[in-house]
């Protein structure tokens, strides 16, 4: 029995091939652990000695009062350009305002330092490795402070938005983009070199202007008419046969009960009657939103429209599996991306079921 | 992609705790280049035994990136172990297991649509796969530790963190259920 298992198991697998990018996944992943130890292992004692140090470096009369970057915006060498600091200034008030919660005091001036993109990572994204532009690229690091929340940062649903005292974000003078944005504890940026004092005019509109407003989104059923299967999963999906003992509306309610309809507000609901490896069920997808995740990316949509959020995430759609008998829920995946901001994806659901499976 | 899944291991993670690893050391290489000759070996290999446990493409290469990064991240450790490419298995099982002990979050997982003179490889895959997912995730898991990966029962024990004899008897209800069901497909 060992070698007809052993066949069996082969047969089985026999497409499984290891994706392209498969070891870069590996690395990213591996970069990323690497990075969050050296955050736990060194960051957080040497911060918890230097903050104890402060008042007593003051009492003893070792430290002077705090003071600010001294240098003077354009007056110095290494000053970044007129055109550069009013990108800088309009990135500065598109990211951070939609990060702030509406009722919290905005920065009125930001620290600004040039440098090249290895070592602006390094220091201001906690190591995070990311390819936004090449390593030596010549990029200027902005840094806010206050009380920042990542409204529009990515995360799993369900999970506690990111918060922190000071704003960071990347930009590329070369390709006009904004590579990267997080918060955290401030950074000391002049690591990085001189740094100068850009003053900037914030608003705070944490979760009130960028998040799409609740809407009665259009109810939609299809019908699929022809069996359709992963590439790699083996996952059959044939069209529903008969008549199935729930009705689309009875598993409506219970994927929105599952949560399916996630942390947006769709822009259209489908629904399909479906034969999922041979169990009749609905398929109720509700499309349109902005599905983010930490995990595979995500990012910064470089050109953002008008109002819109500046995110960038992987998908658009989120679907659940409603066993059709029972009314049980199943499961629940996302995908359909990317795409960009909540606006923009509102405009392109997805028009087929059988895109609405490709995303599985 | 993102997976909420209904199901819950819980006890088995416990039992599959990283810190009862305990491989003899030998010598072995330590650069990334040594890994890289590691991954190629070792990587495709673990997918399929992965997508035969997990029974999920996607949950299968997240558990695999993940096993592969923290076995890279300690590669100058590992590599000087006796068997690396245990190591690597138990740190995925034990992965995915206490994945399942939590909410399953799968990432990655592509589909497209096939044309028609493909649908009958895929029914056999797909025929095929429903036999294994008719074991439970610890059956399916002793199954490809022993026969696909083929370690015998005291070292398969060391790979899922359980006793040699619970991976016999797992493996023995394992073999026993798929007779059952290879019974009922021939009928």
């Amino acid at each position: 029995m060992s070698d007809e298992v052993r066949e069996l198991i082969e047969r089985a697998t026999d497409d499984v091939r290891l994706p392209e990018g498969f070891l870069g996944r590996v690395e990213k992943r591996k970069r990323r652990r690497e990075a969050r130890s050296k955050l736990v292992v060194i960051v957080v004692p040497l911060a918890v000695f230097a903050v104890a140090s402060i008042p007593l470096l003051r009492g003893f009369g070792l430290l002077g009062p705090k003071t600010g970057p001294s240098q003077t915006l354009g007056a110095t060498a290494g000053s970044p350009p007129p055109d550069v600091i009013s990108k800088l200034q309009a990135a500065a008030e598109r990211l951070a305002g939609p990060n702030m919660s509406a009722t919290a005091t905005p920065p009125t001036s930001a620290e600004v330092v040039g440098s090249t993109y290895a070592q602006a990572e390094k220091v201001a994204m906690s190591g995070d490795y990311s390819t936004g532009a090449p390593q030596d690229a010549s990029v200027w690091v902005v840094q806010m402070l206050g009380d920042f929340t990542g409204y529009d940062a990515t995360s799993p649903l369900g999970s506690q938005l990111p918060t922190g005292t000071a704003f960071m974000f990347i930009f590329d003078p070369s390709s006009g983009n904004v590579t990267d944005w997080g918060m955290g504890p401030p950074v000391d940026l002049a690591k990085l070199g001189t740094v100068f004092q850009m003053p900037v005019d914030i608003t705070p509109t944490g979760g009130v202007m960028h998040h799409m407003g609740a809407r009665a989104a259009p109810v939609v059923q299809v019908t699929l008419s022809a069996p359709t299967t992963t590439k790699d999963g083996g996952i059959v999906v044939k069209p529903g046969v008969g008549t199935p003992a729930i009705t689309a509306a009875e598993a409506l309610a219970a994927a929105k009960r599952a949560g399916g309809e996630g942390g947006f507000h769709p822009a259209r609901i489908l629904l399909a009657y479906v034969s999922w490896h041979g169990n009749p069920e609905w398929l109720v997808s509700f499309q349109g939103g902005n599905v983010c995740q930490i995990s595979d990316g995500g990012g910064i949509n470089p050109s953002p429209a008008v109002g819109a959020s500046p995110m960038m995430c992987i998908g658009n759609a989120e679907t659940s599996r409603i066993d059709a008998t029972s009314g049980r829920w199943i499961e629940t995946f996302s995908g359909g991306g990317p795409t960009f901001a909540p606006s923009a994806a509102a405009s392109v659901p997805l028009p087929s079921i059988e895109q609405l499976i490709q995303s599985y | 992609m993102r997976i909420r899944a209904n199901r819950a291991y819980v006890g088995w993670s416990h039992a599959c705790g990283l810190a009862q690893v305990s491989w003899p050391e030998a010598g072995g290489v330590t650069d990334d280049r040594g890994f890289e000759d590691f991954y190629l070996a070792q990587a495709p290999r673990l997918l399929r035994a992965m997508v035969a446990v997990a029974a999920s493409r996607s949950d299968a290469e997240d558990v695999t990136q993940e096993a592969l990064a923290r076995v890279w991240q300690r590669w100058e450790k590992v590599s000087r172990l006796e068997n690396p490419a245990g190591y690597l298995h138990r740190v995925a099982l034990n992965h995915y297991f206490s994945l399942g002990a939590k909410t399953r979050r799968s990432m990655g997982g592509f589909l497209h649509l096939v044309g028609p003179d493909e649908i009958d490889g895929v029914d056999e895959r797909d025929a095929l796969r429903r036999m294994l997912s008719s074991l439970t995730p610890r059956q399916r898991a002793a199954l490809v530790v022993t026969d696909y990966l083929g370690y015998e029962s005291d070292a398969a024990g060391k790979v899922l963190g359980v006793r040699p004899g619970t991976v016999r008897r797992l493996s023995s209800q394992g073999r026993a259920r798929l007779r059952e069901v290879t019974k009922e497909v021939a009928r």
